[in-house]
């Protein structure tokens, strides 16, 4: 696969072609039969279209740049890592099951435990500190003196 | 002059006791996310309806004035916009905190804040009237040309590639879409998911776009260190921040008039104010987009004066500017009053009681801003590997908040992700969520604007033929044309050209 940015923004323009074609496409069901200019499926056609014609730009321009070579600077660093990216999403997903059947305080707890040791915490104290004081404070603060509901 | 006076003899130690404790209120509320001043108005009407009208509305504008200031608060330092009218200033509030400047950021935010909220009393005290009857004169046209503008300065504020930011705007307003249709009641966009049938929360995709895609964007890069080696020092220069004050001023005149267009209010006023502050500050302190104060005071001012701005239809015509104004309105019926035309007749003292509760409100902001805040920028110094955990936890709070909903919280993650995955790839996060707060605005106007146009002689005529319209529709057209590649450097040329031939 072509690393360059160029050829990236082109896969990303066809991504944003099937979009367009995806909104477009559940826009025009909401259509309920009557005048075109009140129908809940004008602005969403309007806009898939409009997104269907910048994702062809995105495309022309990627072509054009990558065949002449013109130069790119990768946003990221060099120790850039998707794959902690994931495993932190995954960690989040997890401790969003387990909200509502552990309760907010031991789960909590335990999501913090895992995250901050899976980013390098090491020294026990800040942990404990971390995983036991903040959700306390936490549900101090918003269940009994704002009396905001918690997961 | 009795207007002055009037104004003066409503001061009273209870009075000014319950403005303060309200911009205490209004100060936390507005900064943690998820906890929006809309809503902190709204339980404050239930708990205040036995009180005196002054007490109540002191209590109610001090949380209104120091709430939307507040918002800035958690923009610079953890990236997180406390309301959307805060997201304009992450894109420079942020990286100075990055730079070690969060303190000055924040005195920024909080002195221009300041400037533009008595800006905004002083237009609601003096030129209520005017400003009313011109905002009244924009039709359905010109509200969907001004969002329109404030989507096109945003895609060339934020994005170096401009197609890139159009794609953004354009996705935030697809998103903005689904859900139930307010004209029809019919469903849309919505892939036959039934939760989805409530539309796209803004809090969720606020947080997940800024706060939680900033988490996982450090985590990727690996730097658990702080985000920055140093807060900076508060150094309460008045004399520096004054040299702003052109801009500033600038930028408050932006706000009060977009805050007095009902339903506009204050992320299009930011927008527009920054655009505007971007192209007229000739050497900006760093590149906007990089830590630019000035971006910081535009976008400030400009939210901060939309408070008055949005005072001045409640009161004169009973039409609420924005949320707050709205349950401003319902709080003045609750005590039985009656806001509009008659105000000034009937109740001439209620008028008085808002403009000193909203100017001692802009003080109690200020004093604030000087003692609590500069506490607050300390957390710069938290390393990631304490801090990140933590924000992460409370963008799962803050989400929970709003609808007591964990579809909420999933959808939040998955805004995250999605942010994360753009932002990696040079696809700016703002567009999307100011298209996301302006999508209603320009369907609805859209539709009917085509639908009266449709039933006059000329449908072109009718859309464009008034002066603000063809105004703002020739604005859109510059905005776009700008970012075009090259068209600006063809007419720069085209001028100098012109120049040495004469």
């Amino acid at each position: 696969m072509n690393t360059s940015p160029w050829a990236a923004n082109m896969r990303h323009s066809l991504f944003f072609l099937v979009l367009a074609a995806l909104f477009g496409w559940q826009g025009a069901r909401s259509h309920d039969g009557g005048d075109w200019a009140l129908s809940p499926a004008l602005f969403p056609l309007l806009l898939s279209s409009a997104l269907a014609l910048l994702a062809l730009a995105l495309l022309l321009q990627g072509y054009r740049r990558l065949k002449n070579g013109v130069p790119a600077v990768l946003p990221q660093g060099a120790d850039f890592s998707t794959g902690r990216v994931f495993l932190v999403f995954g960690l989040c997903c997890a401790y969003a099951l387990l909200l509502p059947w552990a309760g907010f305080f031991p789960s909590t707890a335990l999501f913090l435990v895992i995250f901050s040791l899976m980013i390098g915490e090491r020294r026990l104290w800040p942990i404990v500190l971390l995983s036991f004081l903040s959700p306390a404070a936490i549900l101090l603060i918003f269940r009994h003196g704002l009396n905001v509901l918690l997961p | 002059m009795d207007l002055v006076l009037s104004v003066v003899s409503q001061i009273d130690a209870v009075f000014v006791f319950f403005i303060f404790a309200g911009a205490v209120a209004g100060l936390f509320v507005g900064a943690i996310p998820g906890l929006s001043v809309t809503m902190a108005t709204a339980l404050l009407v239930s708990i205040t309806y036995t009180w005196s009208v002054k007490n109540a509305l002191g209590v109610i504008l001090g949380v209104f004035v120091s709430g939307v200031y507040a918002g800035a608060v958690s923009a610079i330092l953890i990236n997180i916009p406390g309301a959307p009218s805060s997201v304009v200033t992450t894109l420079d509030g942020y990286p100075m905190a990055r730079k070690g400047e969060a303190a000055l950021a924040l005195w920024a935010a909080t002195f221009h804040s300041f400037v533009g909220t008595v800006f905004g009393f002083l237009v609601l005290m003096f030129v209520a009237k005017p400003v009313t009857s011109f905002a009244l004169t924009f039709s359905a046209m010109d509200y969907f040309l001004l969002a329109l503008f404030g989507l096109t300065t945003i895609g060339t504020l934020t994005a170096k590639n401009y197609i890139k930011g159009g794609i953004c705007a354009l996705l935030g307003l697809l998103l903005s879409m689904i859900g139930i249709d307010p004209f029809s009641g019919g469903v849309r966009l919505t892939f036959g998911w039934f939760d989805l049938q409530g539309g796209i929360p803004l809090i969720a995709a606020l947080i997940g776009l800024f706060g939680f895609s900033e988490v996982l964007d450090q985590v990727a890069r690996g730097a658990m260190n702080a985000i920055a080696a140093e807060a900076g020092k508060m150094r309460y220069c008045f004399r520096e921040m004054l040299r702003f004050l052109p801009l500033s001023l600038r930028s408050s005149l932006i706000g009060v008039f977009i805050g007095a267009l009902p339903g506009a209010g204050g992320p299009v006023a930011s927008i527009i104010a920054y655009d505007s502050a971007r192209k007229s500050v000739k050497n900006p302190s760093r590149p906007f987009g990089e830590g630019a104060v000035e971006g910081v005071i535009a976008s400030e001012a400009a939210n901060n004066a939309c408070i008055g701005g949005a005072l001045i239809p409640m009161l004169t015509l009973a039409v609420p500017g924005d949320a707050v104004t709205a349950v401003i309105l319902a709080a003045f019926y609750v005590h039985g009053l009656q806001p509009g035309p008659l105000l000034f007749v009937r109740t001439p003292e209620l008028f008085s009681i808002v403009l000193a509760g909203g100017f001692i409100a802009s003080v109690a902001m200020l004093i604030l801003g000087m003692t609590v805040v500069p506490r607050l920028s300390k957390i710069v110094l938290v390393p990631k590997r304490i801090l990140m955990p933590l924000v992460t936890v409370l963008c799962v709070v803050g989400t929970y908040a709003v609808n007591s909903s964990m579809f909420d919280v999933g959808l939040m993650f998955c805004f995250g992700l999605a942010g994360f995955l753009m932002r990696s790839r040079g696809y700016p996060p703002a567009p999307l969520v100011l298209g996301l707060v302006l999508g209603e605005m320009m369907d609805s106007n859209l539709r009917r604007a085509i639908n009266m146009a449709l039933a006059g002689d000329n449908f072109f005529l009718s859309l464009f033929g008034r002066p603000t319209s063809v105004i703002l529709a020739v604005l859109v057209i510059l905005s776009v044309l700008a970012a075009v590649p090259g068209v600006k450097d063809r007419v720069l040329s085209v001028f100098s050209r012109r120049e040495r031939v004469e």
